[in-house]
């Protein structure tokens, strides 16, 4: 694992909001408590509050605009005759949930590829977690396990799909394995970054208050690497997602990857636009998830 | 200086880093007593040891050879007698400022409701109640630097180590948290060990300053500063002030030219 690599991979944190802008007024600002401040402490140099935003629209008002961007490049793209055939008109595409619905399909294919992804992502970090910590620990696990970690993860999952299908056979099994595989090597990666990078300089200021080796490893070691761990989880569920559409493609019985590769065999488009949508969907919600997650534990964060 | 009430005492402490094929010497023969309650600020050029001594003082590092004691027991670890103050501060920056304070008491196994009223003691003599809530990155660099001095204070060291704990404030704040750190010391007394490049403040604070030389790392000189108490800022105007200062100057200056 070289450092070079490992930075790229931590600076992929993003605190960021949806499209990459910052998200500001995120702090409060701090009027009446800096005034109080500096009545008691003179010397105390509050940073100065947070700027207020510029008279803005609302979030939705924006959200409605791009929402309505989206529909009307989307309309001129189906009535344009070289697009026509692959972009549907979005009735077609919004019917589409009701043909597949009746046909029984669409709740299927979505829980199978739920599962799929839970199911390895889950089984993914389970894995990942020690593995990084070992590897940051214990300098033969990395030296002997890393190089392969970056091998294998470095080889787009498409290729190895049907070793695993070969070994595990047709199914979920091996949709949860190459999901697995694929989240464990990235998930590990980013929280081995997070545990080599613990400032061992707050080890030194805990270890002079008193805290034993178990108090490091609770409040110190777990706090540090948690907004890594938080990256890990973002980064693995955008893994799973787009692994499925590679695990998927050998020979599922239902799914949402595999519905999309034997409709696409009839170019039947408008299902198949439902089923791209479904997976965009699916990868927001995920997304959006794990964000409000990490507002919640580190606020504390510098950005 | 205080032999029989002597808090710190460090004899014959020698360290030496392997380098290359050979070996480094950072420190030689090291030989200090500091008495109890007593304000010892050390001054010297870079890379005389003074971080090194002081890590090995707070039981952070090892000697290669000679021995720490504090209050008569050897220093064989780091041990909550001994508070440190970093110059990056090392606050946990995922606790709020009440968190941290706390951090040292929390760790001696004392619970909640023990913790609180030091903790708000503490907060209220560095002028921080108002932001007791606030996590380290909403604070300037001078008020987390109070922080730190807090959380040492609250964790009841008995002996305080400070590794230039001012050295990355403007000169304004540092001459600030200067007074604020002298007033809190002579309300509540520690031993303290104050490391410093800045010879203002080694005479400011100080009641001995201990001038080291460089390579290796020795005393060369500890010169006990006589000027009224309490200290305030027109003490930096008395003669006495400035006589003591042309003489430290004159020994780091020296040293400092050797360097180069």
């Amino acid at each position: 694992m070289t450092p070079n690599h490992s930075a790229t991979i931590a600076n992929n944190r993003p605190r960021r909001g949806l499209l990459g802008r910052t998200v500001t007024a995120a702090r409060a600002p701090q009027t009446a408590a800096d005034a109080t401040a500096q009545k008691l402490a003179p010397a105390a140099t509050a940073k100065p509050a947070a700027r207020t935003p510029r008279r803005a629209l609302p979030r939705a008002v924006w959200w409605v605009a791009s929402l309505l961007l989206a529909i009307g490049a989307w309309s001129l793209l189906s009535v344009n005759p070289t697009t026509a055939d692959t972009f549907p008109s979005l009735v077609k595409v919004i019917t589409a949930i009701g043909d597949m619905y009746n046909k029984g399909v669409l709740l299927q294919d979505i829980g199978s590829s739920l599962l799929s992804v839970l199911g390895g992502f889950v089984l993914g970090f389970a894995l990942a977690l020690p593995m990084a910590i070992l590897m940051a620990w214990y300098r033969p696990i990395e030296n002997l396990i890393g190089p392969w970690i970056q091998f294998i993860r470095s080889i787009p999952p498409l290729a190895y799909v049907p070793l695993v299908v070969m070994s595990a056979g047709i199914g979920t099994k091996a949709q949860i394995i190459v999901i697995m595989l694929a989240t464990f090597l990235v998930m590990t990666v980013t929280i081995y970054q997070g545990v080599i990078n613990v400032d061992p300089l707050l080890i030194k200021a805990a270890r002079v208050l008193g805290a034993r080796d178990r108090d490091l490893f609770v409040h110190v070691l777990v706090p540090a690497v948690i907004p890594y761990i938080i990256t890990a989880v973002r980064l693995g569920a955008t893994t799973a997602l787009t692994t499925l559409i590679a695990a998927e493609s050998t020979g599922a019985v239902a799914g949402l990857g595999m519905r999309i590769q034997s409709l696409s065999q009839n170019f039947d488009t408008a299902p198949m636009m439902l089923y791209i949508i479904i997976v965009g969907i699916i990868g927001v919600a995920l997304d959006q998830g794990i964000r409000a997650l990490e507002r919640r534990l580190t606020t504390w964060q510098e950005n | 200086m205080a032999g029989e009430l002597s808090k710190l005492s460090i004899t014959h402490l020698a360290k030496t880093f392997p380098r290359g094929d050979g070996e480094l010497k950072v420190l030689a023969d090291i030989n200090l007593e500091i008495g109890a309650n007593e304000f010892v600020t050390v001054i010297g050029p870079s890379g005389c040891g003074k971080s090194t001594l002081l890590n090995i003082i707070a039981g952070l590092d090892q000697p290669t050879a000679g021995a720490v004691q504090c209050d008569g027991r050897p220093v064989t670890g780091t041990g909550t007698d001994r508070g440190v103050v970093f110059q990056q501060y090392a606050l946990f920056p995922w606790l709020t400022v009440r968190q941290n304070i706390g951090f040292g008491l929390k760790m001696q196994g004392k619970d909640a409701a023990a913790i609180r009223p030091v903790v708000d003691h503490y907060l209220d003599v560095v002028g921080l109640t108002a932001f007791a809530d606030s996590y380290p990155k909403d604070l300037s660099g001078g008020m987390r630097q109070r922080v730190a001095i807090a959380r040492a204070y609250a964790a009841d060291p008995a002996v305080l180590l400070m590794d230039e704990p001012f050295g990355a404030l403007d000169a304004q704040t540092r001459a600030q948290l200067q007074d604020s750190l002298r007033a809190f010391w002579a309300a509540e007394k520690k031993t303290c060990f104050f490391i410093t490049h800045d010879v203002d403040e080694a005479i400011f604070l100080g009641q001995r300053i201990v001038i080291m030389g460089a390579n290796p790392g020795t005393i060369k000189e500890i010169v006990p500063v006589a000027l009224p108490e309490p200290r305030t800022q027109a003490v930096r105007l008395s003669p006495e002030f400035l006589a003591i200062k042309q003489h430290v100057w004159a020994q780091v200056y020296q040293e400092a030219a050797v360097q180069a």
